[in-house]
């Protein structure tokens, strides 16, 4: 089923961003002139290959970093200019993150992984209920070196949206898995989307993964290259790479 | 340069930041081996060369009064190869300046520098033969009176003024030191000694012809006691107060004392820092080895050898106690000198220079090598074992089996934050332990630069509040009926006048004689109180004597035991006597008695040595200008000027060696604490990273990691007061000595500033931590692997 969502409300403006770092003496510009609107209940795909930008893109757009020229603003939130308190309230109320490697805590078990993060949000989701999303309800009192690479991920993200954010950012979540276990990690992602209506930003490398997309966004050297509605998405299990 | 070489230094200096808390206590450590160890030598071989120089005697011979005659029988003493045969009497000095009257004792002059016992002229020179009114002044006096060379002082002779000019000023190896009789007061303004021809002073105390102080050189092959038993026997008959050795000298006893303590501290306190130190070396050193996993990798894949991986980090440990160690050489060495100029403010030598032997910089430096080879030790055997495949990759993550604290948290309820803090502790367990007993060493030697000021203060209010209540202790010229001491009173001003008998008696022990002195204290007394270490008053008993307990306890003499004792003033007459009671006291080792006792004991009527005084304050400089023209009267001691000198000479060194400690332990809980955190932020910069990333605040990251200082500081400061005060008690047992014991006090406001100074140092390492964690790379963390 694909779903319009051009009439959506807009989540992120960002308008003409750069990203330069300086390097000892050399300038590394990660991102040039990048405009793009994403609008609440997306989920969109970012590929690229390294040094692309899309990391760059995406840690701006989670608050980490600050762009060098241009804007970016969450709702009616100026990203651009928000101070560093002011950056770390936006994650904390409105962002779930995903890493490529999952960071979790190796002294707390499963459970303690995700409750610790219900601390944040005055409305949180219930730990249990947020692990049996992930498919993870009878590994909860396990500590991360006893799971698989993929329930740790798993764990990751009912630890991301346990706190019910507005948006999850999910860096490479795949990245560090076999095709097998990505697939279910992107399958509760896809699940996470629908049921909750959450705003998904996803980067990859894998081309594969953009078929999940209701936007795919195609990156190469700081700059957007293509913007691509996908017309018919593929759920995550049909998914091959 | 091999560029392992160059990789070795660039790393240390990049590690700099990190590195200056090991430097700077291999610094402290090397600094006081160099300085206390090298302060050791010197004193040692001043004192010797001193003592060389000057002749100083085996043994000091004194008696009422013996003729000359008596010095060839001396001179055939099995044993003796030098006699010399001299007046000593104790007068009083008047300085115009001066309020009270100064204490001085005069001594026949040395007619040559070969002389025993000589003087070591200062400015000046000796008297011309036939000067009988020129004196040598003892020269620390002279300085504090501003008295120089022609300037003229005038003493009180049996009675009479006697105008003298200062041909010369000098020092002798027997006034090491001058306390202030009866006290541990070093008051150059008021105690004196000085030497005039001993013809001049024959004529003056109606010794023509005479002695009362034979200085005595024997062949260090002979038996000590043997010859100083033929001497006593000897002069039995002259109203001998016996022979006594170096040992029994005050100022001998002093230096003595002072080396060996020394000697201890130059052992004890580098160790404690040097461990400290090492201990610190070692945690950064596997720091940096496992952060350097790949490059030793890299290394061993290019072809290097273990040996010469090994020997690389073993370079930067060395590069690091090196650089520590030659910076503590400098700082040593200045407070050698410091040290030195310190010591001959207490000390009057001719010259204490301050010398650092080779075998010092030598020994210095092996244990730079042996610190830094235990301190890589642990780091270098990780390279060992670390195959080049398996250093490439990333360590493995850790695995978590809950141990006891996990385990016993997990059954309270408590945030999800505070378990992960415990945990945290639980991890690291062994590391939180070393840094919580490291933290309690630091807090322990607060406690001890504190203590010291304690027990000085305390000793004071015990004195001066409790015991010694008399504005003014009079001593006499020589004993006088009782009566007439007690019509001092009569003197405007004076509102009690209250005499007192001293003797000085050899008490007999289980297996030692003890020379000392017997002093009458009345029950009735308002002026002086024996009293204990801890202020309690105990009254003069009845009949028998009271006894100093340690004195007691080094005789192996016991309350109700019938004590021997020879009285040296009167024909070394030999007595019994009940020890009736026993007290605790802080300085000196005495006997009291009541004057009745004491003067059945004499078998005399009774009488005074001197006396005790209440003087109205109004009337003070009236009473001293008073007391001044009696010359019956050679001492005058005010306990506002005994104060004042306790506090300012005591005072002034207490601090400098509180400073130097608190300094230290600043450096040990500093580097201690900071290193820790470090190490902490290195090793979880990932998770604290990945939890600011999910929304934590950063005051929420920092707690969790100062959440484990906090346990650190909540049990390493009590138990560091615990061990501090455990320490104190110790010095208390160490310093226990015949002049003085250290009451173990340790006050509230100790207790609270020894806390207050490690949660200050934790507070700074805390706003440390928290620019750290503020300033950790997010960004970063995202690709990073846990």
């Amino acid at each position: 089923m694909h779903i319009r969502h051009d009439n959506l409300e807009p989540l992120y403006i960002v308008e003409n961003v750069s990203k330069t770092y300086v390097m000892g003496d050399v300038d590394v510009v990660a991102l040039r002139d990048v405009s793009i609107t994403i609008r609440k209940g997306e989920l969109i795909v970012i590929l690229g290959a390294s040094g692309s930008g899309k990391s760059t893109l995406l840690n701006i757009l989670g608050g980490l970093d600050t762009p060098t020229t241009g804007q970016i603003r969450f709702r009616t939130t100026e990203l651009t200019t928000a101070t560093e308190r002011q950056r770390t309230e936006y994650r904390r109320a409105s962002i779930g993150y995903v890493f490529q490697f999952y960071n979790l805590i190796p002294s707390l078990t499963a459970r303690e992984n995700v409750q610790l993060v219900t601390d944040l949000s005055s409305t949180p989701l219930d730990v249990d209920e947020a692990l049996q999303l992930v498919g993870l309800q009878e590994r909860m009192d396990h500590f991360p070196s006893q799971l698989s690479g993929g329930e740790q991920q798993r764990v990751a993200i009912a630890r991301a949206i346990v706190k019910r954010p507005d948006v999850l950012l999910c860096d490479e979540p795949t990245g560090a898995l076999d095709l097998a276990t990505g697939i279910v990690v992107l399958d509760v992602i896809e699940q996470i989307h629908q049921r909750f209506d959450t705003t998904v930003v996803l980067i990859t490398h894998n081309a594969s993964i953009a078929k999940m997309a209701d936007r795919v966004v195609q990156m190469r050297s700081g700059e957007i290259t293509t913007v691509t509605d996908v017309q018919d998405r593929t759920p995550p299990k049909d998914l091959v790479w | 340069m091999r560029a392992l070489t160059r990789k070795a230094l660039r790393e240390v200096k990049l590690l700099r930041g990190q590195l200056v808390a090991i430097i700077l206590l291999i610094a402290a450590g090397s600094a006081t081996f160099i300085m206390m160890r090298s302060m050791h030598t010197s004193l040692v071989e001043s004192l010797a060369s001193y003592y060389q120089s000057q002749h100083y005697p085996d043994l000091f011979v004194d008696v009422k009064q013996a003729p000359n005659q008596l010095l060839a029988n001396l001179r055939a003493t099995p044993g003796v190869t030098d006699v010399r045969l001299r007046i000593r009497k104790r007068i009083s000095i008047d300085i115009p300046d001066l309020d009270e009257i100064a204490s001085a004792e005069v001594l026949s002059l040395p007619e040559s520098q070969h002389d025993l016992s000589s003087i070591y002229i200062v400015s000046g020179r000796m008297p011309d033969k036939d000067a009988h009114d020129h004196v040598v002044l003892y020269a620390p006096f002279a300085e504090a009176n501003d008295l120089h060379v022609g300037d003229s002082v005038t003493m009180l002779i049996n009675g009479k003024r006697l105008r003298a000019c200062i041909a010369g000023t000098g020092i002798s190896p027997e006034f090491l030191i001058i306390m202030s009789p009866g006290t541990l007061m070093l008051d150059n303004k008021r105690n004196a000694a000085l030497w005039m021809h001993h013809e001049a002073l024959a004529a003056r105390f109606d010794m023509t012809g005479g002695w009362n102080s034979a200085l005595v050189r024997l062949n260090p092959k002979f038996n000590i006691d043997q010859s100083r038993r033929s001497i006593d026997d000897m002069i039995a008959s002259y109203g001998s107060f016996g022979a006594s050795t170096r040992s029994e000298q005050m100022s001998h006893r002093f230096i003595t004392d002072e080396i060996r303590q020394n000697e201890v501290s130059a052992l004890i306190i580098p160790m404690i820092i040097y461990g400290v130190a090492v201990f610190l070396l070692n945690v950064s050193m596997h720091r940096l080895v496992s952060t350097q996993r790949s490059v030793i990798a890299i290394l061993r894949a290019f072809g290097y050898t273990r040996r010469a991986i090994v020997a690389h980090y073993l370079v930067i440990a060395l590069a690091i106690v090196v650089v520590g160690t030659l910076l503590g050489m400098v700082v040593g060495y200045v407070g050698g000198v410091q040290l030195a100029s310190w010591y001959m403010e207490f000390y009057r030598f001719p010259r204490l220079l301050f010398t650092i032997p080779p075998a010092v910089w030598g020994t210095s430096f092996v244990i730079a090598i042996v610190a830094a080879l235990m301190g890589a030790g642990s780091a270098i055997r990780t390279v060992l074992k670390l195959q080049p495949a398996d250093a490439m990759r990333p360590p493995s993550p850790k695995s978590f089996r809950p141990r006891l604290i996990t385990k016993l948290t997990s059954m309270l309820s408590m945030t999800v934050m505070s378990r992960l803090m415990l945990q945290n502790i639980d991890r690291r367990l062994g590391q939180t332990i070393l840094v919580l007993v490291m933290t309690a060493l630091a807090t322990s030697i607060i406690v001890i630069s504190r203590y010291m000021n304690d027990a000085m203060d305390h000793m004071m209010r015990v004195e001066y509040d409790r015991a010694r209540l008399a504005d003014a202790t009079l001593t006499f010229a020589s004993a006088i009926p009782e009566h007439e001491a007690v019509a001092l009173e009569r003197l405007r001003g004076v509102s009690r006048a209250e005499p007192y008998r001293l003797i000085v008696v050899d008490v007999l022990g289980r297996s030692e004689t003890y020379r000392t002195t017997l002093t009458s204290r009345s029950p009735q007394s308002h002026l002086t109180h024996i009293v204990d270490q801890m202020g309690q008053l105990q009254k003069p008993p009845r009949e028998g004597i009271v006894m100093t307990e340690h004195l007691s306890r080094r005789l192996g003499l016991r309350v109700g035991d019938t004590v021997r004792m020879v009285l040296l003033e009167s024909g070394r007459d030999t007595i019994s006597i009940t020890l009736a009671g026993t007290v605790d006291e802080a300085l000196g080792s005495q006997c009291y008695a009541t004057s009745e006792t004491m003067a059945d004991l004499c078998n005399e009527e009774p009488v005074a040595n001197g006396a005790f005084l209440a003087i109205a304050a109004p009337a003070q400089a009236y009473v001293q200008k008073q007391l001044k023209e009696r010359p019956a009267i050679i001492g005058v001691l005010l306990r506002e000027v005994a104060i004042r000198s306790f506090r300012d000479v005591y005072g002034a060194n207490v601090l400098v060696v509180a400073s130097y400690l608190l300094v230290l332990a600043c450096l040990v809980a500093t580097g201690v604490l900071y290193n820790n955190a470090r190490i902490m932020m290195a090793e979880r910069s990932v998770e604290l990273a990945s939890l600011r990333i999910q929304g934590f605040r950063i005051g929420e990251v920092a707690r969790l990691v100062l959440g484990e200082q906090g346990v650190v500081l909540l049990f390493g400061i009590p138990v560091g007061l615990a061990l501090g005060a455990l320490l104190c008690y110790t010095i208390t047992q160490q310093v226990e000595a015949d002049v003085l014991r250290l009451p173990f006090v340790i006050s509230h406001k100790t207790l609270m500033i020894s806390s207050g100074v490690i949660v200050g140092v934790s507070l700074a390492v805390a706003l440390r931590i928290y620019q750290m964690i503020r300033r950790l790379d997010l960004i970063t963390v995202l690709k990073e692997r846990v």
